[in-house]
């Protein structure tokens, strides 16, 4: 990843933020912890931040006032917001108050490390339509693509790591490069990128598709188009 | 037994005496309020009857005033000059007590032994000596009031005969209504007690881990072993407390809330995507299909809710069917009903346990790995919740799980 990306955490649990925080770093972020919403609200004043991670219990002003008020103050960055409760209400409330995803305690860290990418990553996509990689269409704003005219139905990440592939125009894309894009984290075994390879393999095979994806061996992946 | 019981009890008692002391109030008034009219009507009963004995007296008196004979002694009556009689039948504690009485205003008269209402009226004209003449007329009041004896007798036993019963018949509704009441408090008491044994297991496996984890600091390889395991059991808790909360919040029963198809296709690739990366996924491969055009329509489940039954869905079969294997997803849209169907080739479950398998806190035979009970628990209260179905079957081999919810 080129650079750090500097992360807001806004956590009152001390044994969740040192986690987190450890955790974030090894996988390229600058984490600001701190503990109040007022807190919060000072430190977006003072510095520029890439994302926010906010939990909905705190003291005083709660998760909600607070992303709440970060919208009102204009920030434009993306919040994910971590709780306790699942409740369907306080997914759509925080959805209300201008969060843009959610996340529910107990969380594993891989999972908060890929909702924070794909959040940090939306905003880079934003502007861009399509990505055209032989027989394959990348309709980057749905999330979805097209192999040789017909629709393929991938999953989130399986979307993104075929994304990675197609955006590098058939240069190599080593595991740990994967990890980062995709997962965002390298707290993951690597044998998730060969088998997120085979279920891609087997979905354009199944779709008809003439686009391949070849494995360079002690590399990576690349994608060959006919 | 518990002082909860005990608590129930006293409640229950309490409902009882209280309506039947309120019932018994009632009763006891509008028995007190019919006797009251009996009474009334009984002795103005009395009071018409005296009438027509006045009048027909003073029509006689009319006629024959200087002849007036004594008046046959069933018929109480007389004419009072003065304080003189000059005729009467009436009793003599009547006949004491009337003179310099006003007799336009109907008179009750006890004393010796019997009670008598008595009416008057001042006759025409003067006495030959030139005194104001009254004819009287009484009935005894006394067979009235053996009538009225015997309706109260009457009202007591009926009014005590009522009260019984009602107490009885409050006793019995009482008990019937506690009886839902206490069948959910017996299986809230089962739920928790097998969730605490359930947060146990895992509990003394992590304390034990991390014991390890201690002794073996100087071999980092065998201590990241144990904290793999420890991470295991701490995943495992989150599950259990996930689906618990979960439960909870489908037995409060809030109205389902409704998300598009789009909404719940995505939440079925979050889920298969959270599941790969998990723990109890290592080695499985999880193979997705799902529609990718869909129409404009959606289902009475909100996506968490959905995500959340494919999670638990797609970790039982990669539990069950273990490392080596595969699991199959696929979410289709058939005419009316979203349906996920989860195939594994694992060992399956057999043919005697699969009834009940959806059961809170049940396994299978041989489960391993971690997995309370729950999952297929919360699989089945989301469907039902969402008005869809759940069908387990075996899928020769492995297990064979479609879901089903109406699509609107």
């Amino acid at each position: 990843m080129a650079g750090p990306v500097r992360m807001l955490l806004v956590e009152d649990d001390e044994a969740i933020a040192a986690a987190v925080r450890d955790g974030l770093r090894d996988d390229g972020y600058d984490v600001d912890v701190e503990t109040t919403g007022l807190d919060a609200l000072i430190a977006l004043g003072r510095a520029d931040y890439s994302v926010a991670a906010v939990d909905v219990m705190l003291p005083g002003m709660d998760g909600f006032e607070l992303c709440r008020r970060i919208r009102e103050s204009g920030h434009r960055l993306p919040v994910l917001m971590l709780t306790a409760r699942d409740a369907v209400e306080d997914r759509v409330r925080g959805l209300d108050v201008g969060a843009d995803d959610y996340l529910t305690k107990p969380f594993a860290f891989p999972e908060l490390a890929a909702r924070l990418r794909a959040l940090t990553r939306r905003h880079e996509v934003l502007g861009r339509t399509d990505l055209v990689a032989g027989d394959l269409v990348l309709r980057l704003d749905a999330g979805r693509v097209e192999a040789a005219g017909a629709p393929v139905s991938l999953s989130p990440r399986e979307f993104q790591l075929l994304r990675l592939l197609a955006s590098r125009g058939g240069d190599v894309v080593s595991r740990d490069d994967a990890l980062d894009e995709v997962w965002g984290t390298r707290h993951i075994e690597q044998q998730i990128v060969d088998q997120y390879i085979a279920y891609l393999r087997r979905k354009l095979r199944d779709a008809g598709s003439a686009t391949a994806i070849e494995t360079v061996r002690g590399q990576g992946y690349r994608l060959v188009a006919p | 037994m518990s002082g909860r019981d005990v608590g129930e009890r006293a409640v229950r008692r309490r409902l009882v005496i209280g309506s039947t002391v309120f019932a018994t109030i009632a009763i006891g008034a509008a028995l007190l309020a019919g006797r009251m009219l009996i009474a009334s009507q009984l002795e103005s009963a009395a009071v018409s009857l005296a009438r027509t004995d006045l009048g027909a007296f003073t029509v006689e008196y009319d006629e024959r005033r200087a002849h007036l004979e004594q008046p046959a002694p069933g018929v109480l009556v007389g004419a009072l000059e003065g304080d003189r009689w000059l005729v009467s039948s009436l009793p003599d504690e009547v006949q004491d007590a009337l003179p310099g009485r006003d007799p336009d205003t109907v008179s009750v008269v006890s004393g010796g032994g019997g009670t008598w209402v008595v009416v008057g009226q001042q006759l025409p004209g003067e006495s030959v000596s030139g005194e104001v003449v009254t004819a009287w007329a009484a009935r005894d009041l006394e067979s009235s009031h053996e009538a009225l004896e015997s309706i109260d007798r009457l009202f007591v036993l009926g009014g005590a005969l009522l009260v019984a019963l009602f107490a009885v018949a409050s006793w019995f509704v009482v008990r019937l209504s506690f009886r839902p009441v206490e069948a959910a408090r017996q299986r809230e008491r089962r739920f928790v007690s097998e969730a605490a044994h359930e947060l146990r297991t895992p509990l003394a496996g992590l304390r034990a881990q991390l014991a390890v984890v201690r002794r073996s600091l100087a071999e980092p390889a065998a201590a990241a072993q144990e904290l793999d395991r420890a991470d295991a059991s701490a995943e495992r808790m989150s599950e259990l407390a996930t689906n618990l909360l979960e439960l909870a919040r489908l037995e409060q029963g809030t109205a389902p809330a409704a998300a598009p198809l789009s909404e719940l296709r995505d939440a079925f690739g979050g889920a298969v995507d959270d599941v790969r990366i998990s723990p109890v996924a290592r080695g499985v491969a999880i193979e997705q299909e799902s529609p990718a055009e869909l129409r404009d329509a959606s289902a009475r489940v909100d996506a968490v809710s959905f995500a959340r039954l494919v999670r638990n869905l797609l970790a039982n079969a990669a539990a069950a069917a273990g490392p080596g294997s595969t699991v199959r997803a696929s979410l289709t849209v058939d005419d009316g009903a979203l349906v996920l169907v989860v195939v594994d080739d694992g060992p399956g479950m057999p043919a005697d346990f699969l009834p009940r398998a959806l059961e809170p806190f049940t396994r299978g035979p041989g489960a391993h790995g971690p997995g309370s009970g729950l999952g297929l628990a919360l699989v089945d209260s989301i469907a039902r919740a969402a008005g869809g179905s759940v069908v387990l079957e075996d899928g020769h081999p492995g297990l064979r799980v479609e879901v089903r919810m109406p699509v609107g």
